[in-house]
């Protein structure tokens, strides 16, 4: 007997109101079968596996650990979606630039392309016409000033092909006359594109001219020209 | 297990997953969950499966809970939800036991599900309470239905002891258990109830 059962049951006499063994009260009886009957359901005394408690909290400290990943994992993710969404913001002047580059250079391509020629950028159309001796002739010069010189696209409609033993050539020419060859062709086969390369600045030769030459003749300017015009607006 | 822990401080610290603080809420709800549990499915693998689930889906929620309101009638909500869902997936169908069809035909009033599953979370956690010689002394006298001698004879204690053990029991369980008779055994079968018999520790 423990020495709390020792002192419960010393404390009550036979006659003591409290004590175990006297008759209960209606009321305190009824009380008593009501929890009687509360303590016969078996639910009550059933108990849970031995070792439950140290596996669920086993499987939330695991579920812990997975949802620490997950979400560091999340947080890395969204890092790097801020810092790539940084760069793309940082970027975007020179993206834009970069693709406003891209669709000049493409259309300068591809306008070099269909005329046979491979101008550097800075191109500008400039109408060239037929002279006297070409009246039907007519071109279209695109300037374009590169590394290497100046490279003068033409676009020549209605000129005849150069007779044989002849050519044309072409010039640009300065206020006080000067003339500079920049190439020669013939006109007897292509599609009429044609591109010369100028080693002076057409700012200072400003006038293009087209000349028809022979072959075997002096290098200078036969005075046959058959296109003329200004390559500066 | 952290014994100084109190309810609310349990309830603030759950959230963290902690497996002491989990085990230390196990400790004190485990097997009132269980009784919770056993009470809709009858089976004792089932209710601990009801057991485990509402541990864990306790512990998702609990960053939603409100600390400083009482952990015991939260998780005796969740415990039903849980058991309630596994009772409706095995399709159960339990014999009433024999003792309340005989109350039923005297007339007298038969708890429902809901009502017996509150007062046995109640009675359960008012037995946690007990020491563990009354709690023994308890089961053996109106569980097994034991008389005083054969307890005695069954337990090796003088007859005497066992009565006083017992009418010691059967007093701290009527002072733990007054409330339910003040609210005539009535449990609100809202979602978020209050009040219950846990005085916010252990068996001591």
């Amino acid at each position: 007997m423990s020495e709390d059962d020792r002192q419960f049951d010393d404390r009550f006499d036979p006659d003591d109101p409290d004590h175990p063994d006297r008759a209960p009260a209606p009321d305190e009886l009824a009380a008593m079968e009501v929890l009687a009957r509360r303590l016969r359901d078996p639910a009550l005394w059933s108990s849970p596996a031995p070792g439950l408690g140290t596996s669920i909290a086993g499987a939330i400290d695991e579920q812990r650990t997975r949802d620490d990943v997950a979400a560091e994992l999340e947080r890395l993710d969204r890092q790097s979606q801020r810092a790539r969404a940084a760069r793309r913001r940082r970027l975007r002047p020179l993206l834009a630039a970069a693709a406003a580059v891209i669709v000049v250079t493409a259309g300068v391509v591809a306008v070099g392309q269909l005329r046979g020629g491979d101008e550097p950028p800075g191109a500008r159309g400039l109408d060239i016409d037929g002279t006297e001796l070409a009246p039907e002739a007519s071109a279209t010069a695109t300037v374009n000033t590169g590394g290497n010189g100046v490279a003068i696209l033409l676009d020549i409609e209605g000129l005849e092909p150069a007779p044989e033993g002849s050519f044309y050539q072409g010039w640009v020419r300065n206020a006080e006359g000067d003339l500079v060859t920049i190439g020669t062709f013939h006109m007897r086969e292509g599609d009429g594109r044609v591109t010369l390369w100028s080693g002076v600045d057409v700012a200072d030769y400003p006038t293009l001219t087209v000349t028809l030459q022979e072959e075997g003749a002096r290098a200078d300017s036969s005075g046959q020209t058959v296109l003329r015009g200004h390559l500066t607006d | 297990m952290p014994d100084w822990l109190d309810d609310h401080e349990l309830a603030r610290r759950f959230p963290s997953g902690d497996p002491d603080v989990v085990a230390a809420v196990y400790e004190r709800y485990g097997r009132a969950v269980h009784t919770v549990a056993m009470s809709f499915v009858h089976d004792r693998q089932l209710a601990d499966d009801v057991v485990q689930a509402t541990f864990l889906n306790a512990w998702k929620a609990s960053s939603t809970f409100d600390p400083s309101r009482r952990l015991a009638p939260w998780l005796y909500t969740i415990a039903r939800r849980q058991a309630i869902d596994v009772s409706r997936k095995v399709r159960r169908v339990e014999p009433v036991p024999h003792d309340r069809l005989e109350r039923s035909r005297d007339g007298a009033e038969v708890p429902d599900a809901f009502d017996q599953a509150w007062e046995a979370w109640q009675l359960r956690l008012a037995l946690d309470q007990l020491p563990a010689d009354e709690e023994e002394i308890v089961r053996v006298l109106w569980f097994e239905g034991l008389s005083h001698s054969e307890a005695a004879d069954r337990l090796g204690l003088p007859v005497g002891t066992v009565k006083s053990r017992g009418f010691r029991a059967q007093r701290r369980l009527a002072s733990l258990l007054a409330h339910l008779d003040d609210r005539e055994n009535r449990m609100p079968r809202r979602d978020v109830e209050d009040g219950d018999t846990t005085r916010g520790g252990a068996r001591s």
